[in-house]
């Protein structure tokens, strides 16, 4: 039986980092290709020695798809392209491939300068990796080969960001990435077509949860900054080049605005006109009032939002700063946070989750006093808050997008154990189908079955569809001819053309059955007997009596014959043609129950 | 230990034994064990155990939990494994029957995955000493681990495979092992080759699988006597498997094979490896007996008719092409006979799905032969060269075949068979014989160039294959040729590419081979009337960086040409090139927005100066110091670390002109030397290279000041040397440099109550020896910007994180 293999290699039953391997019609794709931020070693990217040990990755692996730019989800791409070796296509969004590379390089910038980092991907192996990513359109379906193909669905989650079904013959895969079932300011909702694949593959983050309403945490977030800037305090909030950032950004400036606010608001330098700039080049990815408004205002033109100098840290009075990156573990964001961690009047807003290892994580859990590396120690008298803003679907999205692509099956990823036991049942119970929730190395398989298409002559079509009643979808009939197999494709046509096209002569195959029975008439009037009882019976059917000494009821002949030993004892010999198989045992059946007394 | 760790580890395993409790990271626990594998590479496990008894009752507590957290109970076995691999420390804890309880509870391998690895890992740590061995024997764990080697995880049974050939391959030595162990492991052994056999026969795909694993796994470093009992037992189901299910075996026979062939067992007549070998590249389909092929072929003292039987495996498919491709069925094809039938191959590339990937492989396995010694000299007959250049013909649709037709449409515009051949091309460039194809390849390359459907990933490998081309046959006059008439008018085609991919592509290669042929007189003149230059200018306001960073590392590069040839060129507009070249690069780094530009920059002008002797560029001084202003004060580090470059640069060629003044001189004149010095530093003064270092040594980047530190340093020994000679009184400056710089960094304890002496002072070599720079060199290798990643930092961390109770943790950014 054909069948579907998935195999994570990162996220099975973890938020860790995304890497799943699909195994579909005899293709193998690799869905994101992820990169853990909490190890400094090759812990952090996926191993690849389990898929294949001889790292001709190029010959294992039809393609690569990248879901969205977010370095769990696109980071081990250099190391598995360039390091590793894949010169295989890579397939991920127009707004993906643009932003990936300045992540990627954001992030290799910080690494490469922590001490203890071993093996990393250089600029130049970023460049090459993103040299050798086919860029793609929503709802475009791109044919991989042959046989293998791929289209992408719009996510939310961040700019770009998105699904993907993934194709071979009639067997069917959707893999969600990250996605998010409501609108928020700046991007759209997921949505897919009810394309009802084997298998969803869908992640998971928020399995248990019906997050609180997005207002309040908004409303919250400005209480916040507001009531620090009025006590003269300095607002930080460590974000990610592109994403969340610019979602607090137009909060921000639209709350400025309506209270007519005056501290400043700043953003790491470089970025905001970067972000700017891919805003404005992907505006079709972004939602509709922000496509609505743009012509007579670019959203992303912040009037209260400028671009921050590292020497305004300094200044005096109450400002916010945008500054990357989110973990608060180096660059700007860090130095800042060193400046202000001191006074008690100002906050740090982490809108993400930081992994071990990071200040973030500190400050999060609460530390007071951290040790920087052989430098001094840092005491944070600053008030520390955490927010979640990142766009992930809850519980009742993730049922929603099920309900909405109708699969046959559902695999969870992109979350913890426990929740995704509790989110399996609840999907098993309501759609009544299969959820699986694979750990890292393990594979779910789920066997397909799937239909078969078949050509169909219209000469055939039309003869069918004349002989019995009009055509109706709803009450499906069954159609005969002749299944020919012949260049890969499968055709269904009238006997005759069938055999004209394989060059055969048709062959007639006729049963034969002898039927006793007890008649004291000659021959030829029990044959007359006969003729006269089948005409009376069968009144639809043709009967004729012919001159050799034989009846005939359609294809069916009957002949008759008496031994010499015993002339009342009559042998009916039938013979009918397969089209009139029951006809012909109608027949022996009726003629062994005997015939009518003559009336002759 | 430090004492603070040992403080705080009480706390954090009260913390990981409590059920209550979660740790916050998965990867906590990871970089726990690493702590304590470091450690236990130092000091005993004993003393480990001993100094910190929180270890044993951690261990002994979780597991008796009664519904204890998967990861936790994972941990606590792969902590218990690395202690107890000490012997010490293994009996330590089995007199307290830790170990027992721990690995001795089956009830461990039955229930999460994550539980049986760690169960799997702790044995696996532990077993470096025959009482592991023996703890394994006795509690019979063996027919536990052969279980888990068929553990539907790919990670459990990966482990499960490590562990059994690492006990497999355990004794180096028969004498070491104590009593009647040597004995008994041979029973293990033995017990471990039948559950071999039994999987082989077993016909279960994913037994048979792992057990071929874990043969390969052991058979490059068990004892002979282990070999040859593994490889009994293999014997026989291998040929029968080879039979039944040649497809889904093929890969593992094949490792098995290619592992047993690095072995005695090669050479042993009863092994039958050749044989087999052989039987293998007959009945497996071309697509799985072409790796296996090419595997063979590297094989050291691989038998005559064996290697080139795996050589017309790995040709049959290419010669199929070339046949096809052929209008002169006279010449002669690739091979003069064929390991299996010519309708499987026929067959397989009828199919375009089965025809692209075997010709893909086919492809890349032949590259590989021509790196092989004893296979390429037999390759020279150039049909490899025609068949490579016949597929890409195909692809492109330049050649027809002349039957069947099918190939055509199979192979035109497919990328995936257009980059192997590409690449194969490419590598065939060093064979001997390459010089005769050097007209078709050119040819044909230059076809992929010229055609505006080549895929941008092919281009760039063609580009690539040319370059390779060129290397090794610019002797040849018609490589010139093809340069100045061919290459250079499409390559100005495609710097025009709409694809930045392509523009970027172009660029590399341009800089390439301007590196790899500046030297060669025929080189320049064709580049500097190609009017390749002009449009390189163009694309440093491409709206790609990428593309603008490569078209600045072209640009200099090929400055080195532009100048060295005024000759060959109208002088005026050489020169106005260079100058517009410097003054644009300069406002590049001034200017972008994108780092790679920017540091492309620096690059190129530290290059520059390097080099200064074969260039010629006006107001390059100028220049310099603008790159040097704006570098050092650039947002992006490795900017300012390129910029210290170039400012080390210029120090040793300013210093090193004043040094070696007069090298030969008998009696150096004092005066004299000192008077140079003196005005090399003011040289460097007046492009203010001592602010540049000075401000870099409090760079907020430990990476930069790191690299300032190291050039004051080397700058410090030079002048501290003629100290007593140096004349500085007249240098004012330095002071107020370091008390801006000092202000700045006020809070800063190296610099703490210096202000003032330097204030009276006026001295540069007072400065640098206020600045305690080796100090500060140490602590800038033993600090960061980053916080402290020590083990102490880890265990706050997990002590932290239970005190919080907001759920943050599954959130991701």
């Amino acid at each position: 039986m054909p069948q579907i293999q998935v195999t994570p290699l990162g996220a099975g039953q973890d938020v860790g980092r995304s890497c799943i391997l699909v195994s579909i019609g005899g293709k193998n794709v690799m869905l994101d290709c992820g990169m853990h931020m909490g190890y400094n070693d090759d812990r952090r990217f996926p191993d690849f020695s389990y898929i294949t040990q001889n790292s001709r990755l190029t010959e294992f692996l039809d393609c690569v798809i990248i879901s969205h730019f977010h370095l769990d989800h696109c980071g081990a791409l250099p190391y598995m392209s360039e390091m590793v070796g894949f010169d295989g296509p890579i397939y991920m969004t127009h707004p993906t491939k643009a932003i990936c590379p300045i992540l990627l390089e954001d992030y290799r910038k910080i690494t490469v300068d922590k001490k203890g980092e071993t093996n990393f991907f250089t600029s130049q192996m970023i460049k090459d990796c993103m040299k050798k990513v086919v860029a793609v359109n929503l709802h475009q379906t791109v044919q991989v080969d042959d046989e293998l193909e791929i289209k992408a669905y719009y996510a939310g989650h961040v700019l770009g960001a998105a699904m993907f079904q993934i194709k071979v013959g009639l067997e069917s895969v959707v893999y969600t990435g990250d996605y998010n079932m409501t609108p928020d300011r700046h991007l759209g909702a997921a949505w897919i077509d009810k394309c009802r694949p084997d298998i969803l593959i869908s992640e998971s983050t928020y399995a248990t949860t019906i997050r609180d309403s997005k207002r309040c945490r908004e409303r919250d977030f400005l209480k916040k900054v507001h009531e620090t800037v009025e006590r003269g305090g300095k607002v930080l909030i460590p974000v990610f080049a592109l994403g969340r950032a610019q979602e607090l950004c137009i909060l921000l400036e639209t709350f400025w605005d309506r209270m007519n606010l005056k501290a400043p608001i700043y953003f790491s330098t470089g970025l905001t006109e970067k972000a700017n700039h891919y805003y404005k080049l992907f505006i079709t990815w972004t939602n509709q009032k922000i496509r609505k408004t743009f012509v007579q205002r670019n959203m992303f033109e912040f009037k209260h939002i400028k671009a921050f100098d590292r020497s305004y840290a300094d200044n005096p009075g109450p400002m916010v700063v945008f500054a990357t990156p989110g973990m608060l573990h180096a660059g700007q964001s860090l130095h800042i946070f060193k400046k202000w961690a001191g006074n008690e009047k100002n906050m740090v807003i982490m809108p993400g989750y930081c992994v071990q290892g990071t200040v973030g994580h500190k400050i999060l859990s609460g530390q007071k006093k951290l040790e920087m590396e052989g430098r001094q120690t840092l005491e944070v008298k600053m008030q520390v808050e955490y927010m979640s803003f990142s766009a992930h679907a809850d519980a009742k999205g993730i049922m929603q997008l099920i309900r909405m692509a109708e699969p046959r099956s559902v695999l969870l990823v992109h979350g913890e154990a426990k929740k995704m036991e509790f989110l399996k049942q609840k999907i098993e119970q309501e759609f009544n189908i299969n959820c699986f929730m694979p750990a890292n190395g393990e594979t779910a398989t789920t066997v397909t079955n799937p239909n078969v298409p078949v050509d169909i002559a219209l000469s055939l079509l039309k003869r069918e569809a004349a002989l019995g009643p009009l055509p109706d979808p709803k009450k499906p009939r069954t159609m005969h001819g002749t299944l020919i197999m012949k260049d890969n494709s499968l055709r269904l046509v009238t006997p005759e053309q069938a055999l004209k096209e394989l060059g055969l002569s048709e062959h007639q195959l006729r049963f034969t059955c002898r039927v006793q029975i007890q008649n004291p008439q000659s021959e030829q009037d029990t044959l007359n007997t006969i003729y006269s009882h089948l005409k009376s019976v069968l009144k639809e059917h043709s009967i004729q009596h012919l001159p050799d000494g034989t009846v005939m009821v359609e294809s069916i002949l009957i002949k008759v014959s008496a031994a010499a030993e015993e002339p009342s004892t009559k042998t009916l010999l039938v013979s009918w043609s397969y089209q009139d198989e029951e006809l012909g045992g109608y027949l022996c059946t009726l003629l062994r129950k005997g015939l009518p007394q003559s009336t002759g | 230990m430090e004492r603070e760790c040992a403080e705080l580890l009480p706390s954090v395993c009260a913390v990981l034994a409590d059920s209550k409790e979660s740790v916050p990271d998965d990867t906590c626990l990871e970089k726990l064990l690493d702590w304590f594998r470091e450690l236990t590479g130092k000091v005993p496990g004993l003393s480990l155990l001993q100094q910190n008894p929180c270890l044993t009752d951690l261990i002994s507590s979780v597991h008796k939990l009664s519904d204890p957290d998967p990861s936790i109970l994972s941990f606590i076995s792969r902590l218990a494994g690395l202690l107890a691999a000490s012997e010490d420390a293994f009996y330590c804890l089995e007199q307290q029957s830790i170990l027992t309880e721990l690995f001795g509870n089956r009830e461990l391998t039955e229930t999460d995955a994550t539980v049986r690895c760690g169960w799997i890992h702790g044995l696996l740590s532990m077993l470096q000493h025959w009482p592991a061995m023996k703890f394994i024997l006795k509690h019979e764990l063996i027919a536990v681990i052969l279980k888990l080697q068929r553990d539907s995880s790919l990670f459990v049974a990966s482990a499960a495979n490590q562990l059994l050939a690492h006990i497999l391959t355990f004794p180096k030595h028969q004498e070491a092992s104590p009593g009647s162990m040597y004995s008994e492991w041979t029973e293990c052994v033995k017990e471990i080759a039948r559950h071999v056999e039994d999987s082989l026969e077993s016909g279960i795909p994913q037994h048979v699988q792992q057990s071929l694993k874990l043969v390969t796994l052991a058979l490059g470093n068990c004892q002979p006597v282990v070999m040859e009992m593994l490889w009994q037992k293999v014997g026989g189901p291998m040929e029968s498997l080879l039979e039944k299910d040649p497809t889904n075996m093929a890969q593992r026979l094949m490792e098995l094979l290619l592992t047993a062939s690095r072995t005695p067992l090669f050479n042993s007549a009863d092994s039958k490896i050749v044989t087999v070998m052989s039987l293998m590249l007959c009945s497996l389909t071309p697509t799985l007996a072409i790796p296996l092929a090419s595997g063979i072929l590297k094989l050291e003292n691989c038998p005559e008719s064996l290697r080139i039987k795996a050589q017309r495996v790995v040709l049959h498919p290419m010669d199929c092409i070339l046949n096809t491709t052929d209008q002169q069925p006279q010449n002669a094809g690739l091979l003069d006979e064929f390991v299996c039938k010519e309708s499987v191959i026929e067959d397989q590339l009828s199919r375009k799905a089965s025809c692209i990937s075997l010709l893909c492989l086919s492809l890349s396995h032949a590259g590989e032969l021509a790196d092989v010694p004893s296979v390429s000299v037999e390759l020279t007959s150039g049909s490899l060269f025609n068949s490579v250049l016949a597929v890409l013909q195909l692809c492109i649709g330049v050649a027809v075949p002349t039957t069947p037709a099918y190939i055509c449409r199979h192979l035109i515009g497919c990328v995936r068979v257009q980059r192997f051949a590409v690449d194969t091309l490419g590598s065939l460039s060093k064979q001997t014989g390459s010089t005769d194809f050097v007209e078709q390849v050119f040819n044909i390359l230059l076809e992929y160039l010229i055609n505006p459907d080549t895929e941008s990933s092919v281009l760039k490998k063609v580009m690539q294959a040319i370059l390779q081309w060129f290397s090794h046959h610019s002797d040849l006059p018609r490589v010139w040729h093809s340069l100045n008439q061919d290459l250079f008018p499409v390559l100005k085609k495609r710097l025009c590419d709409v694809r930045w991919e392509v523009r970027d592509s172009a660029l590399e290669f341009l800089t390439q081979l301007t590196l790899n042929f500046q030297g060669k007189t025929e080189f320049p003149p064709i580049l500097l009337s190609s009017g390749i230059l002009k449009l390189l200018l163009d694309l440093l306001s491409d709206s790609e960086s990428y593309v603008r960073a490569s078209a600045v590392t072209a640009l200099g590069q090929t400055a080195y040409i532009t100048n060295n040839n005024e000759e060959n060129l109208n002088s005026e507009s050489g020169t106005s090139v260079q100058e517009d070249v410097a003054s644009r690069l300069v406002d590049i780094l001034a200017q972008d927005t994108e780092g790679f530009p920017r540091r492309a920059v620096v690059k190129v002008f530290a290059d520059w100066l390097k080099q200064r002797s074969r260039l010629t560029i006006q107001n390059f001084e100028e220049s310099a110091a603008s790159v040097l202003k704006y570098g050092s004060n650039d947002l992006d580090w490795e900017v300012k670390i390129h910029s210290l470059e170039m400012a080390e640069v210029y120090i040793n060629q300013t210093l090193s002109k004043s040094i070696s003044a007069c090298p030969y001189a008998v009696v150096q004149s004092t005066n004299s030397k000192n008077e140079t010095l003196t005005e090399s530093l003011q040289k460097l003064f007046n492009l203010k290279i001592f602010e540049v270092l000075l401000a870099g040594l409090y760079d907020c980047d430990r990476p930069v000041a790191q690299k300032a530190c190291t050039i004051l340093i080397s700058l410090k020994q030079v002048i501290l040397e003629d100290r007593e000679a140096l004349n500085l009184k007249g240098l004012t400056w330095a002071p107020d440099i370091l008390s801006k710089c000092f202000s700045k960094h006020s809070k800063m304890a190296v610099c703490g109550g210096t202000n003032s002496s330097l204030q009276a002072g006026g001295d540069l070599v007072e400065i640098l020896s206020i600045l305690d720079l080796e100090t500060m060199q140490q602590a800038l290798e033993r600090s960061s910007d980053y916080i402290e990643n020590s083990p102490r930092s880890l265990l706050q961390d997990i002590l932290a994180a239970t005190e919080t109770t907001e759920d943050n943790a599954i959130d991701c950014y």
